[in-house]
């Protein structure tokens, strides 16, 4: 039944407390915030661990969801502000150094066509986890480099360093 | 003539479209010259024309609900019974007391209205004030008041982040009580401008807004 409710329905019912209602969101939503979580964290553990948590904080702050933007889109800013967070947060997070180098950070290798795209989400997890976070952001999510670097915390420069370092390395891919 | 080393540098700002004008001539013109260039140009094309045809859905290799679930479940009661740090159970109470405080403008601003509607039936000055003195003493105070109130409202908008939902909704829907009395307030003074309680209970609403954005960053601020 809560399957076939409307989202704002849904939404609405969830807000006081019903977790079928809940669920039903779950389910319409996990798959773009798995997505998400997938590519930023590049392996399935973390981003299971990161879609659970953004449902949980997500049921915690229902109270806050006015609805002024899709629930979807409430969703998607409250698990890209976990993910990055999640990120700036990790000490080894700003000793990332930016190399010049690509055979020095080369990403694995990838199998033969004719599945270009499993490639391509295998070699995007192969990169350096900053490139991977901006090359995500910037190309699969189409944010401005200024947005991510306001979201990330660091400069515009170096945002557009990790983009040219990440597409160099996965032009490879498609060779 | 851009060399490589250059063209390969702009080759992303001219595949997003970011290029200014004059860059891009230059480099289109080294791209007509320089097959690797060229070569490297498509390349990048090439790779975003795959990215865009990547699933923007994934789902989970397992179900994650039963563990989302017994999460929720661990919650007492639902969306907005987070344990609550205990400042935020005092900013919670502050927040509670300056309600109180707005009700009683709320109420007094009420009949101060039911008075102002008896006065204009029976106009006149109360006895020993001069409207001049009354005029000048509302507009100046009134007008530095709201220059502090809007600066401070400005540094409570910097630091909303700060402070926990449950307590900016009170204050925001405080804030709305009190503007919706100095509206209310402004207006009667405008009507009677001679009637020195209403001036005094206005100003006195100005200084309740001011202590109550200053209490609410000094929260954001120490939170």
């Amino acid at each position: 039944m809560a399957s076939q409710a409307s989202e704002e329905q849904l939404v609405r019912a969830a807000q006081r407390g019903d977790v079928a209602s809940f669920e039903a969101l779950y389910r319409r939503h996990a798959g773009r915030i798995h997505a998400l979580s997938l590519r930023l964290t590049g392996a399935q553990a973390p981003a299971e661990d990161l879609t659970q948590e953004v449902f949980v904080r997500a049921w915690r702050k229902l109270d806050q969801f006015r609805g002024e933007a899709a629930f979807g889109t409430w969703l998607y800013r409250l698990a890209l502000n976990l993910a990055v967070s999640e990120r700036r947060s990790r000490p080894d997070a700003r000793r990332e150094v930016l190399t010049e180098d690509p055979a020095a950070c080369e990403p694995r290798p990838p199998a033969p066509r004719p599945d270009l795209g499993l490639d391509l989400e295998r070699a995007i997890a192969a990169l350096p986890a900053g490139a991977r976070q901006v090359f995500v952001l910037h190309d699969v999510e189409g944010h401005r480099h200024d947005e991510i670097a306001r979201l990330a915390g660091i400069a515009v420069g170096t945002s557009r360093a990790h983009l040219h370092r990440a597409r160099t390395l996965l032009r490879e891919v498609l060779r | 003539m851009m060399s490589c080393d250059e063209a390969r540098r702009w080759l992303d700002d001219l595949v997003d479209g970011e290029l200014g004008e004059a860059l891009e001539l230059e480099l289109r013109a080294h791209l007509q010259a320089c097959p690797e260039c060229r070569c490297e140009a498509h390349r990048r094309r090439e790779l975003l024309g795959a990215v865009a045809s990547l699933p923007r859905e994934i789902q989970p290799s397992r179900d994650l609900w039963p563990g989302i679930a017994s999460r929720l479940c661990a919650q007492p009661a639902g969306p907005t019974r987070e344990r609550r740090p205990r400042w935020q159970v005092w900013s919670g109470l502050v927040a509670a007391g300056v309600l109180l405080v707005t009700g009683t403008v709320l109420v007094t601003t009420r009949l101060m209205d039911l008075r102002a509607q008896n006065t204009a039936v029976h106009p006149g000055t109360p006895a020993g004030i001069a409207p001049a003195v009354i005029t000048t003493g509302l507009e100046v105070p009134n007008a530095e008041l709201e220059r502090a109130a809007s600066s401070l409202r400005t540094a409570l908008e910097s630091r909303r982040s700060q402070l926990s939902p449950a307590t900016l909704k009170v204050v925001d829907e405080n804030l709305a009580i009190i503007d919706a009395a100095l509206g209310r307030l402004q207006t009667a003074v405008r009507e009677d401008p001679g009637n020195r309680a209403l001036v005094t209970l206005l100003t006195a609403t100005w200084a309740r807004k001011i202590d109550l954005l200053q209490t609410a960053t000094e929260l954001a601020r120490t939170s």
